[in-house]
């Protein structure tokens, strides 16, 4: 069932954490809350958890309100950033918690027990403790203890941010397989724009306790509304147009945009524009001077002044060595009218 | 999923509601009962003193008061008592001082043995130190009979030599912990700096730990000022207020003078309590994250010096038991001095039985404290009901009551025919939940403090996963806290077993206990019979560590403190 959530209020104190959120989650798919440290996306996930109470708003399963039932009743598996693991308990035991808080029958138990670690791949661990288990294999341990009682919703805080880069690669890879194969709803937490890039269907991008834009890696990256989730997910030129609405221009050099523009902040994303060689055109073109140029190896990235609007420093990238564009070099630059994105 | 499985998944998912008000129920049902528990057994006795304080004949007022404060004879009481615990808190915390510093910070050794030989006091009844004083330098003791000399140790200077004893082990414990931190990079900077031992201790060391010195005082001088079995022991004709209570109530009956005895009692207690909770609460930012352990250097004129020191405490700490065990054995200390057990027959007034009492009620206010002061601490920390506030201000009130004191409200609250508890009256069940609340406070603190220490996200994990209060408490918490818990139990029975101050009013010929039994034996002048008491009780303590350290080190929980 999807979740929905509207308007959703949380103070703390005279801290907002989270002011009037809206946002759909669509049965079946992953989501992931991304946004810069302090803008709410726990409190989102413990509110949504029934871990935290909302000062006003409403969380809808399918349709039916869960605004009054209580954590343990909301039949939802929660992943914690780590160290969640009952340290008491072994791996198998970890596992069985829920189902034995649901009065689950010993033989059904113990079959869907070794049917986790073996979703997990950690049949072999199963009667170690939390501290005899690499913090990879704890989390592991947490995803299939929160699976195993069949929640109707996965949560899961920054899961993977106490692991190191390696083993958090596999585990990202990991835990979208599992998601898609269970095909059960799920909602991550995570400051890391490449795993929600690699791993979300829908990105909401939070800031400030507020939404800033929700939808595909590709929409947010394609279509960003504001400056923050332009500059957030991936990285973009930003510049000030002059009349906007009515005569649309760059310093001297008047735009053509596919859409009537709206606000005066422009947005160009670095590989969205070409060095033009001679005679070649484009929608938009500016003569520009480089004024560094830095190797990295399969990639040159270059900042450059344009001669239209010199105070508007932009950053672009050429492929490979990029020979012959060193500081000083003249040259011309093209951006496709599609290419202009209006940032409110 | 087989089809049970499924329903039965599907059961958890459509418990709404009544779960809810159940896990809220059982949070509200175990606040009140800790809350009623409190109001009974601290509040009212507490509330029974003050008001019969108040009580005089021609009704409610302060005639009592200005009857007790007309009487020279108070005054002088009130300077005796001040005195001689001011001398003997100083003299205490001095020397357990320079004690725990060498323990700490420089390299005597054999320091397991001298830090538990200096604990043996806590583990006998406060008075047993006036009797090993006595059989040491008294009329008839050791050295006035076999080595000559010709000491009077009765009056001040006994009491004030018998409480600094008896306080040491309080104050080394709260010394040590302070010596314990301390940040290698300040002494690295002081060397560095070109400053000299005696200056950095004087700089550096003693401001460090000045708070832990502070709150030493406070306890020990309370301890003092309270205690009145070794000044009724070692006392002879130099009485204190706390001598003059049991007078005025065992002798006299005077419950009312008594009372205002009490409230005057309860001032310098409350006054140094709340000292030291505003002072220890500063203590804390001293060590940060970043800080590095201080290592102890070699410096063999240190050592040798502080191991000599230590040495000579050790020996008279040593001495105190080691001389009572010796009077247990004798066949009239100190004219016949030939081995003999006979006063471990116990052939006098009850013969064991206030021994099995005490162990019983020991037992007892074992088990039920830890409860008691485990929910207690659940229900403040874990709980959020409107009780939660009022219970943890309740939770750390006793650490201010003198013992004395609350067991003199006890007899007034419930040696009243008006009390519906009037029936608990006279029973060894008042004499549990007395020493339960008397020892309320320290064991609560550490409960809570392992509680704080077990991440709430467990107990997140659980709810999410379905769990309810109870089956997290059983399947998570009291597995991680049980050493502790036995921690506390061990406190609680050590205490239930010396304690002597808070039950003394309440005894019954039924309900005697070990304590008073050494008291009542000292006190008639049978020194060898009141000495194999003291035996037994010290026994049984040891025993009990004994026994508790090697169940925790079978379980593999090392790092429990069993003494505090
Ligand atoms: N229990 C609390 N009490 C008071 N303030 C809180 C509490 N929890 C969160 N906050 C505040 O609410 C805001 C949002 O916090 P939240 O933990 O949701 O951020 P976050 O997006 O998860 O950050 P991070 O990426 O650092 O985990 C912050 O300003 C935080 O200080
Ligand atoms: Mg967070």
């Amino acid at each position: 069932m999807d979740i929905r959530v509207t308007g959703l209020t949380k103070n703390f104190g005279s801290t907002t954490a989270l002011s009037d959120v809206s946002l759909d989650v669509p049965e079946g798919s992953l989501t992931c809350f991304l946004g810069p440290s302090g803008c709410g996306k726990t409190t989102l996930l413990r509110v949504i958890a029934g871990l935290e109470e909302a000062d006003a708003g409403q969380i809808l399963l399918g349709d039916a309100d869960l605004s009054r039932t209580p954590a343990r009743d909301r039949n939802f598996g929660v992943v914690f950033q780590s160290y969640s693991l009952f340290p008491n308990l072994t791996a198998a035991q970890n596992v069985a918690y829920g189902l034995e808080c649901r009065r689950w029958s010993k033989p059904d138990t113990r079959r869907r027990v070794a049917e986790m670690l073996d979703l997990v791949h950690l049949d072999d661990q199963r009667d170690k403790l939390p501290a005899q288990m690499s913090g990879g294999q704890q989390q592991r341990i947490a995803i299939a203890r929160a699976l195993a009682p069949h929640p109707s919703l996965l949560l899961l805080d920054e899961p993977l941010s106490a692991l190191d880069a390696k083993v958090r690669e596999e585990l990202r890879q990991e835990i979208r397989a599992i998601q898609q194969r269970l095909g059960i709803t799920t909602i991550m937490v995570t400051h890391d724009q490449n795993e929600a890039l690699e791993m979300a269907d829908q990105i909401v991008v939070l800031n400030g306790g507020k939404v800033e834009q929700a939808g595909s890696a590709r929409a947010l990256y394609d279509r960003p509304r504001t400056r923050f989730v332009a500059e957030f997910i991936g990285s973009i030129n930003t510049f000030t147009v002059q009349d906007p609405q009515t005569d649309p221009h760059l310093g001297t050099v008047r735009l053509r945009t596919s859409e009537p523009l709206k606000s005066s902040t422009l947005g160009v994303r670095p590989e969205a524009i070409k060095v033009l060689d001679d005679g070649q055109e484009a929608d938009n073109v500016f003569a520009a001077t480089i004024e560094k140029a830095t190797f990295l190896g399969n990639m040159t990235v270059l900042h450059a002044r344009l001669e239209a609007a010199p105070d508007q420093p932009v950053v672009f990238e050429a492929h490979g060595p990029a020979d012959g564009l060193e500081p000083g070099r003249k040259l011309r630059l093209g951006i496709a009218a599609g290419d202009l994105k209006d940032l409110a | 999923m087989s089809g049970a499985a499924r329903t039965a998944a599907r059961r958890g998912e459509s418990r709404s509601l009544p779960a809810l008000t159940s896990d809220r129920g059982i949070a509200l049902l175990l606040s009140a009962i800790m809350a009623g528990l409190m109001l009974v057994f601290l509040v009212m006795p507490v509330a029974a003193i003050l008001l019969r304080s108040l009580d005089t004949q021609a009704g409610p007022g302060l005639g009592n008061f200005a009857v007790t404060f007309a009487d020279p004879r108070f005054w002088d009481l009130l300077v005796n008592s001040l005195t001689v615990s001011l001398l003997s808190s100083t003299l205490a915390v001095s020397l357990a001082y320079l004690y725990a510093y060498a323990l700490q910070r420089s390299n005597v050794p054999l320091k397991p043995l001298l830090r538990i030989v200096v604990m043996m006091p806590l583990f006998a009844p406060s008075l047993v130190q006036a009797q090993g004083l006595l059989l040491l330098l008294g009329r008839n003791g050791a050295f006035n009979r076999f080595l000559g000399f010709d000491l009077d140790i009765y009056g001040f200077w006994g009491v004030a030599l018998a409480n600094t004893l008896y306080t040491f082990p309080y104050a080394f414990l709260i010394l040590s912990a302070a010596l314990a931190v301390a940040d290698a990079r300040v002494y690295e900077s002081a060397t560095m700096l070109g400053a000299r031992p005696g200056r950095i201790f004087r700089t550096v060391t003693l401001p460090a730990t000045r708070y832990g010195i502070a709150a030493a005082v406070f306890v020990t001088f309370s301890l003092s000022v309270t205690d009145f079995g070794n000044a009724i022991v070692i006392g002879g004709n130099f009485s204190v207020l706390a001598t003059e209570i049991y007078n005025k109530v065992i002798g006299q009956g005077q419950f009312a003078l008594g009372a205002v005895i009490g409230v005057v009692l309860l001032a310098p207690a409350i006054v140094s309590k709340l000292l030291e909770k505003r002072i220890s609460s500063r203590q804390q930012a001293q060590m940060t994250d970043k800080s590095v352990p201080l290592t102890t250097r070699a410096n063999r004129m240190r050592d040798l010096v502080l191991s000599g020191y230590c040495y000579a405490v050790m020996i008279v700490f040593l001495a105190i038991p080691g001389i009572v065990a010796t009077a247990s054995f004798v066949k009239l200390w100190p004219y016949n001095m030939a081995f003999s057990l006979k006063h471990y027959a116990f052939d006098v007034q009850n013969g064991t039985e206030p021994l099995w009492n005490s162990v019983y009620v020991a037992l007892a206010t074992a088990g039920l404290g830890v409860t008691i002061a485990t929910v207690s601490a659940i229900v403040v920390q874990k709980f959020r009901t409107p009780l939660s506030g009022p219970l943890s201000f309740l939770a750390i009130l006793p650490s201010s009551i003198p013992g004395m004191v609350l067991g003199l409200g006890y007899v007034l609250a419930f040696n009243n025919p008006a009390n519906p508890l009037n029936m608990m009256y006279g029973t060894l069940a008042l004499i549990i939940f007395l020493y339960v609340y008397y020892n309320h406070a320290q064991a609560f603190l550490i409960a809570s403090t392992s509680l704080k220490q077990i991440s709430s996200s467990f107990d997140e994990a659980s709810t999410m996963l379905g769990g309810g209060v109870v089956r997290t408490f059983f399947k998570v918490t009291l597995p991680l806290l049980w050493p502790t818990l036995l921690g506390v139990g061990v406190f609680f029975f050590m205490r239930a077993m010396v304690s002597l101050s808070a039950v003394i009013f309440l005894i019954t010929p039924e309900t005697q206990v070990a304590a008073v039994s050494v008291l009542q034996l000292a006190d008639r002048g049978a020194v060898n019979q009141a000495a194999a008491f003291s035996m037994c009780i010290m026994a049984i303590v040891i025993a009990c560590l004994l026994i508790v350290r090697l169940v925790l080190w079978l379980a593999g929980a090392k790092s429990v403190t069993l003494i505090r």
